[in-house]
């Protein structure tokens, strides 16, 4: 009686939540705001384990078990039902806990679930039955809206991707998941989500790429204690003393599997360090040969600063053209020297490109940098805005026709995503260029997302990142405000 | 200039210092054309500044192209490098996807 009259007062709270919204009438469930559902989620949730601490004396232990779970669905699947690792027991029990579209992304979830079970003993990953489980996966639902799909259901899609080895655009995936807005995304999906990109960065030995990583996402002890790792493995100056490393370890989560980098965190060596270098070729050679020899991201800004330094003493004292007319003459050639120094230079740009991609970012200002050093990040700039802008231009909006295909929406976003963080990370002080260049054609791509495509959720991310790099001074940033506001 | 193309200076490709005449390129070139095509196996690898690379005919004729060219030739010895030995490599933690409970197959 109890639990019928609870069931009522939620439902009644639900109508007239969605009212508020706009969204009563007969619509489907599917068609209510993030914070109905997870209204409605909590209620019912919460009503289920009211029931059973208030009935505790007069329940059967059997009845109290079911209260419990219905009460706890999630507790039951993160501790009992994914270590197990017992195919298609967390896929149902997800469906049945999380019936319909009320509780949100049901199939989503039910298949991120289904996955972090069958990879804990490695069973029926074949193609085949992934195949199966992927299919019609990240796509509108019958009301022609994108709220069932959220960030559990994109982390499934990311989990496939990189099953079936398509590891390129699974980390984009997970890359966006994990900076989600909460509304759309559960901690759950979010913390797995970043735990992936660091495993998968470490496992490859890519610890610039984890450092990196680790300024993004949530808070985890995981993040910390990858982070102080990484920082000792690369030799950086400003790397955890012992304690610090240890105490991290101990309070991130699968300490026995950690406990092997922990060790060679703690065994890491200082890296050798550049010789000393006088302002002439033979050193500027040596000096680019032995950054170029290190490990990816164990060379400093400060040390390519002063390889870019060396480089235009070199060219400015005239030693390289000599050099150039001393070997025309020994191999009677006529090419044209200043021709070659200038190739040169565009050499020593793209040297410099490279390691700054792979270097962490320090914070001195762009006026300090010797030249040849902003010109690598001026081109390295170029490369990654003209495929961002390239990517913006080609976004439908306006009165551009609905395409159905939210699949493809949500990988171009992904792409446009890992864009502008590689970007954001190599140069953080240029960051703010990304809106003057992007920002304009992905208001309008979002706005279409949501008033044509009806794909609110993709249109929700859009605008969450966008208030994150409009400047506070910017005329879009009020609509930018309101259009966050109206599709959370 | 990256490590791939660091690693193909055609100097480093035929084991030759940056002072050979262009008799020597030639012979270099034709001898290890020649080797290749038997399939000496201690010929089909070369040590560079980045670890030992893969050597192919395709490569020897690239390389012997490029020291045909007196322009190609200079910038070649400018960025030829002496240092042979090993680079330290920084090696990937091969548990990370277990310590999240990944079993699956972790290929590219």
């Amino acid at each position: 009686m109890y639990g019928i009259i609870a069931l009522l007062a939620v439902r009644a709270v639900v109508h007239v939540m969605g009212k508020g919204s706009g969204q009563n009438g007969p619509t489907p469930p599917s068609e209510y705001k993030p914070s109905v559902v997870r209204f409605t989620g909590f209620a019912i949730r919460s009503g289920f384990l009211l029931l059973a601490w208030g009935l505790r004396r007069e329940l059967s232990l059997q009845w109290l078990i079911a209260y419990v779970v219905c009460g706890a669905p999630g507790l039951v699947t993160e501790l009992l039902l994914i270590p197990a690792g017992i195919p298609h027991l967390a896929y149902y029990f997800t469906r049945m806990m999380y019936p319909l579209a009320i509780f949100g992304e049901p199939r989503g979830r039910a298949v991120f679930n289904e996955l972090r079970a069958r990879l804990r003993r490695g069973r029926l990953l074949d193609a085949e039955r992934l195949a199966e489980l992927g299919r019609d996966l990240v796509r509108f639902n019958n009301a022609g809206n994108d709220r069932a799909i959220c960030a559990a259901t994109l982390t499934a899609r990311a989990q496939l991707d990189a099953l079936s080895g398509d590891k390129e655009h699974a980390r984009e995936l997970f890359a966006v998941v994990q900076g989600m807005d909460f509304r759309h995304a559960t901690r759950t999906a979010r913390v797995y989500s970043q735990a992936w990109l660091l495993s998968d960065a470490a496992a490859r030995g890519a610890f610039h790429e984890l450092l990196r990583l680790s300024f993004h996402g949530p808070y985890t002890f995981r993040r910390w204690f990858m982070r102080a790792a990484a920082r000792r493995i690369l030799g950086h100056s400003t790397a955890a003393q012992n304690w610090k490393l240890v105490c991290s370890w101990l309070l991130s989560p699968a300490r026995r599997h950690s406990f092997a980098l922990l060790k060679r965190a703690l065994a890491a060596k200082p890296w050798p360090v550049p010789s000393a270098v006088e302002a002439n070729l033979a050193s500027a050679k040596r000096l680019s040969f032995e950054l170029m020899r290190l490990p990816k991201g164990v060379a400093t800004r400060t040390e390519l600063a002063k390889l870019a330094e060396t480089w235009q003493t070199v060219f400015d004292s005239g030693e390289l053209r000599q050099n150039l007319l001393a070997r025309r003459e020994a191999l009677s050639a006529s090419f044209d020297a200043d021709a070659v120094m200038a190739r040169v230079e565009r050499q020593i740009v793209v040297l410099l490109g490279e390691l700054v991609s792979e270097s962490s970012p320090q914070p001195e200002s762009d006026t300090d940098q010797p030249l040849l050093l902003l010109a690598a990040m001026d081109r390295l700039q170029e490369d990654w805005f003209s495929e961002l802008e390239g990517l913006c231009e080609a976004l439908p909006c306006g009165n551009a026709h609905t395409t159905n295909d939210l699949d493809r929406h949500w990988r171009t976003w992904c792409r446009v995503r890992h864009l502008t963080r590689l970007l954001s990370d190599a140069s953080p002080e240029r960051a703010n260029w990304i809106f003057d260049a992007v920002g304009a054609e992905l208001l309008n791509h979002a706005a279409w997302l949501y008033n044509h495509e009806l794909a609110q959720t993709l249109a929700h991310d859009i605008f969450y990142f966008l208030l994150g790099i409009t400047p506070k001074s910017d005329v879009n940033r009020e609509t930018i405000v309101k259009n966050f506001r109206l599709s959370a | 200039m990256n490590h791939e193309e660091l690693s193909n200076n055609p100097f480093l490709v035929l084991e030759l210092t940056a002072s050979a005449t262009r008799i020597e390129v030639e012979r270099a070139g034709q001898k290890l054309l020649a080797q290749l095509a038997i399939g000496v196996a201690s010929v089909k690898s070369y040590r560079t500044p980045f670890g030992v690379r893969a050597r192919d005919e395709s490569k020897v004729r690239m390389a012997l192209s490029a020291l045909r060219d007196p322009e190609q030739r200079v910038l070649h010895e400018l960025w030829l490098s002496d240092l042979a030995d090993e680079p330290q490599a920084l090696e990937g933690w091969p548990g990370a996807f277990r310590s999240i409970g990944w079993r699956g197959p972790c290929t590219e």
